[in-house]
């Protein structure tokens, strides 16, 4: 039986870091770029003279949508082979270590995920329209590129908990690096999946009525836009958590407290992201089919996507509310 | 890198000890900020210095850039008069000139330059100016008391309706008030944290890639996806929502 002495756990922190961070982090991209292929190949069945167009919408895509677990590879192997100073070794360092690669692989699995629907969706899109394959491409670029911030603030989290020393110490230090990796990680899944449904919708649309490719594209970012404030507010509780809480009582309780904020506001974005998602993709239909009725439409998204967000919002004061006033 | 996220901060006068009232000033954030104004200030003079019927070059480009958002802000507002969305349209269009500038502020390659979007405190700034803005549009589009019966739900008006109903929508208000309020008050949270994090995020990544291949080649092509393009789609986004706030709020 093996003592387990600060290194230990410090070798522990590593180990189920590296292996959430890779582990979770492939997941999502490689069920997007699957999504892509059968697409592109769908689309060969149909057309088989726009075999060369789709091949290449297909692999762009998938590089584009694989850029997520190439977040996830960089930072696996950062908190790998990441030196540890001798001062800082100890509990709250090992949690800091497993909580970046709880927050950098959940994260990047939704935007994994949802990267494959925009490249999925121009695929068909290319198959059905080939000489218009280019200005899909790139839509479907810019799409792909804004699924992927909630992956881009799930590094961020991963990172800051990887260079920073962990400010509260004891449990509650542990607490707070957990909680903030649950935060941040869970936090990011649903708005990923939902902006790449918003993507999907707007790319069907154009590739249909490539006329209105100019509004449809307002509507999208708008629609990801506001989708993705799910995963603002795990930004926001983790930020919290890792610069406000560093005279924390080092006690049991805080550190189930911070964990319990980690878990409300992260599990608490996964539906409101993926419902406002679905707005947003028949919101981008509709704008595409009918350009003239776009600030109707927006109109009628935004609501819907403001109501479908208050759970969320439910989360963000319970979390607030652990942090602060119990 | 244990400095990541830290921003240069001066609490005191330079050379004194007096402190600086409201917790210090950000330096190289409105140092950036003034660079980021100057620098459109004398690209805007330099374009349309000649002006002509004919345009030059530079006045071409404005001029195109204008039109765009004259036509973006008209789409989406959708007021009677031409001049009625002219009132908005040099917000709109400063706001995104400046975030689309100060986005790329992270490109030059020397220490004092950094982006003002990758402190809170601007971005935070800049998204309550956007939710009070619409928030005053909306009363005064609206008056006082429409805008506050938009607040307190769907239910709280129902003329005709039988008293029991009248009765049960106004309690409901209890329910959506602070509902709709906290709403409110999370789009000052999202809309300037989603700028925030997009921007940072970039250049910490930037940051770290850069440490780890020591510099070379990688760096720019990141530059050019991190600071260039997610930049644009960011200010593009800031100012797409600002606009549509005061849009949902005067209709």
């Amino acid at each position: 039986m093996e003592v387990l002495t600060p290194e230990v756990w410090v070798e522990i922190g590593r180990y189920v870091g590296a292996g959430l961070a890779l582990g979770f982090g492939g997941i999502g991209a490689a069920i997007g770029m699957g999504m892509a292929a059968a697409a592109a190949n769908e689309g060969t069945m149909r057309q088989p003279v726009a075999q060369g167009h789709l091949m290449r919408t297909m692999l762009i895509g998938q590089a584009v949508g694989g850029s997520p677990s190439i977040f996830a590879l960089v930072v696996g192997l950062l908190i790998f082979y990441m030196p540890v100073s001798p001062e800082e070794i100890g509990l709250p360092k090992a949690a800091a270590l497993a909580g970046a690669g709880l927050a950098i692989g959940i994260g990047c699995l939704g935007s994994g995920v949802g990267c494959g629907w925009p490249a999925a969706a121009a695929c068909g899109g290319v198959a059905r329209n080939p000489k218009r394959s280019t200005g899909i491409m790139s839509l479907m670029i810019i799409g792909q590129a804004m699924a992927q911030s909630p992956s881009i603030f799930a590094t961020v989290i991963s990172l800051i908990l990887l260079f920073r020393p962990v400010s509260a110490v004891g449990m509650a230090g542990v607490g707070v690096a957990i909680g903030a990796g649950i935060a941040m990680g869970a936090g990011a899944l649903g708005p990923g999946i939902g902006s790449g449904t918003t993507a999907g919708g707007a790319l069907r649309g154009v590739s249909n009525w490539p006329r209105s490719q100019g509004i449809t594209l307002r509507t999208m970012l708008i629609g990801q836009a506001v989708s993705q404030t799910p995963a603002i507010f795990g930004l926001l509780v983790a930020f919290i958590m890792m610069f406000a809480l560093a005279d924390l009582e080092p006690t049991i309780v805080n550190f189930a407290k911070t964990i319990g904020a980690g878990i409300a506001v992260g599990l608490g974005g996964v539906g409101p992201g993926i419902g406002s998602g679905l707005a947003g993709e028949t919101a981008c239909l509709a704008s595409a089919t009918r350009p003239r009725l776009d600030a109707l439409v927006l109109r009628t998204m935004l609501i819907g996507q403001a109501v479908s967000q208050s759970t969320a919002i439910y989360a963000l004061i319970v979390a607030l509310i652990l942090i602060y006033l119990v | 890198m244990e400095r990541i996220g830290e921003r240069l901060i001066w609490y005191f006068v330079p050379g004194t000890n007096t402190p600086i009232p409201l917790g210090g000033l950000n330096v190289l954030t409105i140092f950036n900020t003034v660079v980021v104004m100057l620098f459109l200030w004398v690209l805007l003079w330099l374009a349309v210095r000649h002006r002509s019927l004919v345009p030059n070059r530079g006045q071409m480009v404005v001029e195109l850039v204008v039109g765009a958002f004259d036509g973006l802000v008209a789409s989406s507002l959708e007021l009677e008069t031409r001049e009625a969305n002219r009132k908005f349209f040099p917000l709109i269009c400063c706001l995104f000139l400046f975030l689309l500038v100060a986005n790329f502020m992270g490109f030059p390659p020397f220490d004092i330059f950094e982006e003002p979007t990758a402190d809170i405190n601007c971005t935070l700034a800049l998204g309550t100016m956007a939710v009070a803005l619409a928030t005053v549009c909306g009363i005064r589009a609206k008056g006082i008391g429409g805008y506050t019966s938009e607040l307190m739900g769907p239910l709280w008006s129902q003329p005709g309706a039988p008293m029991g109903a009248q009765i049960a929508g106004k309690l409901s208000s209890l329910f959506f008030f602070p509902l709709n309020v906290i709403g409110e008050l999370s789009k000052i949270v999202s809309i300037s944290f989603r700028l925030f994090g997009n921007i940072i995020g970039g250049s910490i990544i930037i940051i770290v890639v850069s440490n780890l291949v020591y510099n070379f080649g990688l760096p720019l092509g990141l530059d050019f996806f991190f600071i260039f393009f997610v930049g644009a789609i960011q200010a593009f986004v800031f100012t797409m929502l600002t606009l549509t706030y005061i849009a949902v709020a005067i209709k």
